[in-house]
């Protein structure tokens, strides 16, 4: 019984336990969280993404990018080709950026700052200077 | 006795149990969640981004509490990242695994584009590449590239690039060259030619149609237009002109209807009197009073607002008439310029459908500039003699 006992208690304190991987997110949740904090958003259009911005929303399985005329924006995307999907995100607001040089340079650095997670096939990405909080909310409403 | 002994021993096992659950109770309810990926590939150079942790004890958010160490490096290997939590002598811990692997392939950026145009029989040179690495830096002196150019043929020829980093990824890009003949806009003036290009645009030499034909058309244009009617080579009636009249001006300049003795807007008359056949000069000084860009679009803007003024009228377009040499110094005239913008007027003409009558090449001797014999003193008007080569050529490139 001793002998039981403290090859349990070891295995346990070698192993350490107690917890799972997250690897699903709730759009529609997180977008709900993000804009508690990020007001007056408006949806990017498709055509937007497509005709303006180049970019091929057919590698998302579902996905809500949004901006405000704050120059705050937001994107949730669920893709199951996660190294396309960067790379078209990365044109798009290199594009974004480029147009604020001409026209807003204080949200350049806003959007080189931008805020950029992966959870499993979903893909975030934050521009605001309360990025991390808003992050964290939405880890927090998990 | 036995009974006793049985309850002591049942109330033993019970205490032992207990003391298990309590043991094994921190591994069960304290509870450390990672988000995303337990084992995340990051690319060499990429910046680690946390996706975060959520720990709890029965319900309790302890996610502050929770201790995040790390050994990440930036060169390849395996790391790791530990999440733990103390309680009492237990420390409960989750880990992710981090590797840093190069993955990425170098880059390989062409000078002047994928597309490259040369043009035959000139030496073909290199435009120049530049290829670098997320890992290896400028890998440019490891490119190698394969393909060749026939310069002398005129055709599409497929030039690869390819380079590999140090990881063994790799790239290739193709670059298209394309052996073109010669531009008219490229040309000297000497050698100036509209020939073979937009064969169906211009209009090819017909018979001669005669006066009959010459007197069904309308011709708009500047001073020499209305010259041409002055000197009595242009019915008053089909002559709409006023000097310096261009791509731009005949938008909104009041033009001479010789032969009803009216001034109005070129739209206006079109739409009034929807000629039959019209030929539209654009104007030589739309060669030095406006430029390039604005030419273009004031030429389409023209042409569409006479399509609309009237959809019946057959509207060709006329080359601006060369210049001699002597004729370039007042008005900062240019024969290459006049050149190129006449190339440019057959591209429009083409774009929208129409005919073009490339009058210039009769009007000019072997040294590319306007025969002087044609033109009076100032070098860019026509004499009598100049408009009558202009009134030949037209009934001799009849529209249809």
């Amino acid at each position: 019984m001793k002998r039981v006992l403290i090859v349990l208690i070891s295995l346990f304190m070698i192993t350490g336990c107690g917890g799972s991987d997250i690897q699903e997110l709730d759009i529609a949740k997180a977008s709900n969280t993000i804009e508690e904090s990020l007001k007056d958003m408006e949806v990017v259009s498709e055509e937007s993404l497509k005709d303006i911005y180049a970019v091929d929303t057919s590698l998302f399985t579902s996905f809500v990018i949004k901006q405000n005329m704050e120059g705050e924006m937001y994107a949730i995307i669920l893709t199951s080709n996660k190294t396309m999907s960067k790379e078209n995100m990365e044109a798009y607001f290199n594009k974004v950026r480029d147009y604020n040089v001409a026209y807003s340079p204080e949200q350049v650095k806003l959007i080189d700052n931008r805020l950029e997670k992966e959870i499993g096939n979903y893909l975030i990405y934050i521009v605001s200077e309360d990025s991390d909080k808003i992050y964290q909310d939405i880890i927090d409403n998990m | 006795m036995k009974k006793k002994l049985r309850v002591k021993r049942i109330i033993f096992c019970i205490s032992i149990l207990l003391v298990i659950f309590l043991l094994i109770s921190p591994f069960i309810f304290i509870r450390i969640n990672l988000i995303g990926d337990k084992k995340i590939t990051l690319n060499y150079g990429e910046k680690y981004s946390e996706p975060g942790y959520k720990a709890s004890v029965f319900n309790k958010n302890i996610s502050k509490d929770i201790k995040v160490k790390d050994n990440i490096e930036k060169e390849e290997g395996s790391y790791e990242i530990v999440y733990s939590y103390k309680f009492l002598f237990y420390k409960i811990k989750r880990v992710r695994k981090i590797e840093v692997k190069d993955v990425e392939s170098p880059k390989i950026e062409l000078e002047k584009g994928e597309d490259y145009e040369t043009t035959v029989n000139e030496k073909f040179l290199e435009p120049g590449y530049k290829a670098t690495d997320n890992k290896d830096g400028d890998l440019t002196a490891s490119v190698k590239v394969t393909g060749e150019v026939d310069i002398k043929t005129l055709g599409e020829y497929k030039l690869n690039y390819e380079v590999k980093d140090g990881s063994g990824n790799k790239t290739k890009v193709t670059r298209v060259v394309k052996v073109v003949k010669k531009k008219p806009s490229q040309m000297s003036i000497q050698e100036y030619t509209l020939d073979g290009w937009y064969s169906e645009t211009k209009l090819k030499e017909t018979k001669n149609y005669g006066n009959e034909y010459f007197d069904s058309i309308t011709m708009v244009g500047d001073s020499n237009t209305m010259n041409m009617y002055l000197n009595g080579y242009l019915s008053g009636l089909r002559a709409w002109a006023i000097p310096c009249l261009h791509a731009s001006t005949m938008h909104h300049w009041n033009i001479n209807l010789y032969g009803l003795g009216l001034q109005m807007p070129l739209i206006k008359a079109t739409e009034k009197y929807k000629p039959e056949k019209m030929i539209l000069n654009l104007g030589v000084f739309g060669t030095t009073w406006i430029k390039q860009d604005e030419f273009i679009t004031k030429s389409n803007e023209i042409i569409e607002k006479i399509k609309k003024a009237s959809p019946e009228t057959k509207l060709v377009l006329i080359s601006i008439y060369p210049i001699t040499q002597y004729g370039t110094n007042e008005n900062n005239f240019s024969q290459d310029t006049i050149n190129k913008y006449n190339f440019m007027i057959l591209e429009i003409a083409n774009k929208h459908g129409l005919k073009y009558l490339d009058v210039q090449e009769v009007l000019k001797d072997s040294s590319g500039y306007g025969n002087p014999n044609y033109y009076v003193g100032d070098g860019f008007h026509l004499t009598t003699y100049g408009h009558s080569i202009v009134k030949e050529y037209i009934k001799t490139h009849a529209i249809d």
